[in-house]
């Protein structure tokens, strides 16, 4: 008996010492969530409220899109991949928190990337056979695969008023996803503050190098490669991220 | 030795003890595999009601039985027609792939499962007097079979109607032998196909998928003072015109068309989208070409576009004696 309690006694200890010494960073739980801005209030859908750089109105109705290829940086050059694909629809709230599959370690990390859409190995048709997933589906007489992204609504001009739906994919094999490095961003995860918070700035869709012109690119882009080379462009500026201690 | 005694005693009383409450042997149904075909994703069934063949035949009974109706005027099959794929004039929506979606009827009021429609056409469409069923000569029994229920209720006739709708499946028509290679289109088929899948048609965002529906509601631009749809539903004046986006599947069988049955022939259908949309306050943005009444398409466009849209007919669906009335 004595013997068995100096066992336990002893392997108490040593338990508590790893975890003091940190020699083993706990492995923890990365949550991320998602929000959405213009001129970084938050997005009021279905009005037409919102200017672009040339002056033109526009609402949003839609915003949907799937984020991939998530990495941790650390320092070291230890990178952390991790393979989940996520589908984001701001009118779908269980899409805007999502907790990734696999336990990451806890500490010190110099940034991060992510894919905005799908790379061309990943971007397969019937990969996603449930909706909503699913109905992002981009043709094959267009190149199959997945749609990255559909944000649509209204624009208005002083001439005319019409729909816009910017729509982002891989067009007939020519890949236009958004690798979107934040990769000089240090920030420290641990079991309190473990959620990536992801805020898509809405208005650099339409600016920054490109400034985009509803009227002349109509409503229709999804053949275009015009269009799809200039969201790709835009997109560098779109995401920004803060660690935040929980989900919302 | 008293113990011995005590204890054999104990085991005889306990044995012809149990042998007198079992009174009939556990209903086990038989296990009924769905025939998915190739390309469709697997269909997501609820746990407590898992297809069997002896539900899906009581099911069938049940669809072809005017008995289900308080009345006794109508069954499911009066309206849903076989022969028109499950579907009749002025505007009854289609069976077909209904284990597939989660949102039902033309004004979306019912979203979930099967079993939640079935239950809604029984209690509130039907108003199905379980009496009736209950003091039938047959019924009783095969829904003993079916669920190991001694009475019937609401809840077991709809899922047995949500197991035989679950085998309405249609996934045969030539443009699933396109796909799977075991057929071609002629040169007009194919260039509705690709209107159908470009921006150009542009029919792919609302019918979509292997189901040609995304089973979502919008508003399609009829009328410049559109019917309430989906409003009626949620009261949200954003949901103004909406209806839900019917598959395409078979639609040269399921005429007349729209939620009004306004329209009677296809071509009259890819006019409209060609040059007939109406504004209204909450048309979808996928209705792109508003400010110029549609697609814009030529004859020959149109008439490709018929053309492919009739390759989505599965005969084979129509003359599935395993979905016909039981009792012919």
């Amino acid at each position: 008996m004595k013997r068995l309690f100096f066992l336990v006694t002893t392997l108490g200890v040593s338990l508590v010492s790893c975890n003091n010494t940190g020699n083993v960073p706990p492995a923890i739980d990365l949550h991320v969530s998602f929000s959405h801005v213009v001129n970084g209030s938050p997005v009021q859908l279905d009005a037409l409220v919102y200017q672009n750089n040339l002056g033109q109105e526009f609402s949003l109705k839609t915003i949907k899109y799937f984020i991939s290829r998530v990495k941790l940086y650390r320092a070291g050059n230890t990178v952390i991949a991790l393979p989940d694909i996520h589908y984001v629809d701001i009118r779908l709230p269980e899409t805007l928190n999502y907790t990734f599959a696999g336990k990451i370690p806890a500490g010190d990390y110099t940034g991060l990337s992510f894919v905005y859409g799908l790379i061309p190995e990943e971007n397969i048709s019937g990969r996603f056979t449930q909706p909503p997933e699913s109905l992002m589906e981009w043709p094959e007489p267009m190149g199959g695969g997945y749609h990255y992204a559909k944000i649509e609504g209204v624009y208005r001009t002083p001439s005319e008023e019409g729909f816009f739906n910017f729509h982002s994919g891989m067009l007939d094999g020519v890949a236009y996803e958004i690798h979107v490095d934040r990769t000089n961003q240090p920030f420290t995860l641990s079991e309190d503050k473990a959620v990536v918070n992801l805020q898509m700035e809405i208005q650099n869709w339409f600016q920054n190098p490109n400034d985009w012109d509803f009227a002349y690119y109509g409503p229709a882009i999804m053949g275009n490669h015009e269009a799809q080379k200039a969201i790709q462009e835009n997109g560098g500026d779109v995401f920004s991220f803060a660690i935040t201690g929980s989900l919302p | 030795m008293k113990y011995k005694f005590t204890l054999v005693i104990s085991i005889i009383a306990w044995v012809a003890g149990c042998r007198n409450n079992v009174e009939e042997p556990v209903v086990v149904p038989t296990p009924y595999a769905l025939p998915i075909p190739g390309g469709f994703p697997e269909m997501t069934i609820p746990a407590d009601n898992p297809t069997t063949a002896e539900g899906v035949a009581l099911g069938r009974q049940l669809y072809y039985d005017q008995r289900l109706d308080k009345d006794g005027a109508r069954a499911c099959a009066t309206c849903h027609l076989q022969a028109q794929a499950f579907s009749s004039a002025p505007a009854v929506l289609p069976h077909i792939n209904l284990g597939w979606s989660r949102k039902f009827l033309w004004n979306g009021k019912i979203s979930g499962s099967l079993e939640d429609i079935m239950l809604f056409e029984v209690e509130e469409f039907f108003q199905t007097d379980v009496d009736v069923l209950n003091s039938d000569p047959e019924y009783p029994g095969l829904f003993k079979k079916a669920f190991g229920v001694s009475k019937i209720t609401t809840r077991e006739i709809a899922r047995a109607l949500a197991q035989f709708s679950r085998t309405q499946i249609s996934g045969n028509a030539k443009f699933d032998k396109f796909l799977r290679g075991e057929t071609t289109l002629t040169n007009q088929e194919y260039l509705g196909y690709e209107l159908y899948y470009t921006e150009k048609g542009d029919c792919f965002h609302c019918h979509a998928t292997m189901f040609m529906t995304d089973n979502l509601m919008h508003n399609n631009a009829l009328d410049t003072n559109p019917d309430p749809g989906y409003f009626t539903i949620t009261g949200d004046s954003l949901d103004y015109g909406k209806f839900k986006s019917p598959t395409l599947r078979n639609i040269e069988y399921t005429a007349p068309y729209m939620h009004d049955g306004r329209y009677a022939t296809l071509e009259e259908v890819v006019e409209f989208y060609s040059s007939g949309l109406q504004k209204s306050a909450t048309v979808d943005p996928l209705m792109k070409n508003l400010g110029q009444g549609g697609i814009q398409l030529n004859a020959e466009e149109k008439a490709a576009l018929v053309a492919f849209l009739k390759t989505l007919s599965d005969p084979d669906f129509l003359h599935n004696s395993e979905l016909a009335n039981p009792n012919n």
